[in-house]
């Protein structure tokens, strides 16, 4: 196993120029969620606090076997339907990584902060975003490496 | 255990911090190398075992982490002594 140079993701203008001042050359790329990752939540709102709670179904099964039901019309109201969204937050709606001038065509590295969506995996009702992978620089571009067999998979080490 | 997937931060039941997953080399579990008659892995880059947290205690991670601060774990979300929450929340 080789140690392998990390590149570095910068998001917004700010951060990418302060990058190009120092040297690198910003690879810059829109997002473009994926549809896998996209969950399904309806807000209900509790009748008697008045209190929200987002729930992907009437019913929901999570973790260590605890149930919640919402199907009690006394209790619970439906207050924003079920609908899709994307969950995951970004501080602007492009990022570029920060290509150094001495990177080689064909130079295997890691992508430390992904600017494109993977699926890594489900737990329970959410759809896991991978945030590193290892990439080849191609001259032009990184070709991405991913395995969905080992990426797809919620496995954290550190 | 509680892990918050937006910080990678280990806590123990009780929410004691135990420590924040990071490795500077994104090492996947699959890369790493056996260990004979054990469920930990071994890292060739920076010779360390890496423990494998599903079948260990609250206590026994507090143990190791108090031992040796920078000894590395690995956890999976869907391990059943792992509460994971904050899945959205970037650090």
């Amino acid at each position: 196993m080789k140690e392998l140079r990390v590149i570095k993701t910068a998001r917004g203008i700010n951060n990418i120029n302060k990058a190009a001042d120092m040297g690198f050359i910003p690879l810059v790329k829109k997002l473009k969620p994926l549809k896998k990752l996209f969950r399904t939540i309806g807000i209900f709102r509790n009748k008697k606090t008045n209190k929200i709670e987002e729930a992907e179904d009437y019913v929901v099964y999570e973790q260590y076997g605890n149930i919640t039901s919402y199907e009690d019309e006394n209790e619970w109201e439906l207050v924003v339907p079920f609908h899709s969204y994307y969950p995951y937050k970004f501080d602007s709606h492009y990022a570029a990584y920060l290509i150094p001038h001495d990177i080689e065509k064909g130079e295997k590295v890691i992508l430390e902060d992904l600017i494109e969506d993977y699926y890594g995996g489900s737990f329970w009702s959410h759809h896991i975003r991978v945030e590193s992978l290892q990439a080849i620089w191609t001259g032009e571009d990184f070709s991405i490496l991913y395995d969905p067999k080992t990426d797809g998979v919620c496995n954290l080490i550190g | 255990m509680i892990f918050k997937f937006a910080t990678k931060e280990l806590f123990s039941d009780k929410g004691v911090f135990i420590k924040k997953l990071h490795c500077p080399y994104h090492i996947k579990w699959q890369e790493l190398n056996d260990i004979k008659h054990a469920t930990h892995k071994a890292c060739s880059i920076c010779n360390k075992t890496i423990y494998n947290s599903i079948n260990m205690s609250d206590q026994q991670i507090v143990d190791l982490v108090t031992l040796d601060p920078k000894a590395c774990l690995k956890v999976s979300l869907n391990q059943n002594n792992v509460k994971t929450v904050d899945i959205y929340e970037r650090a």
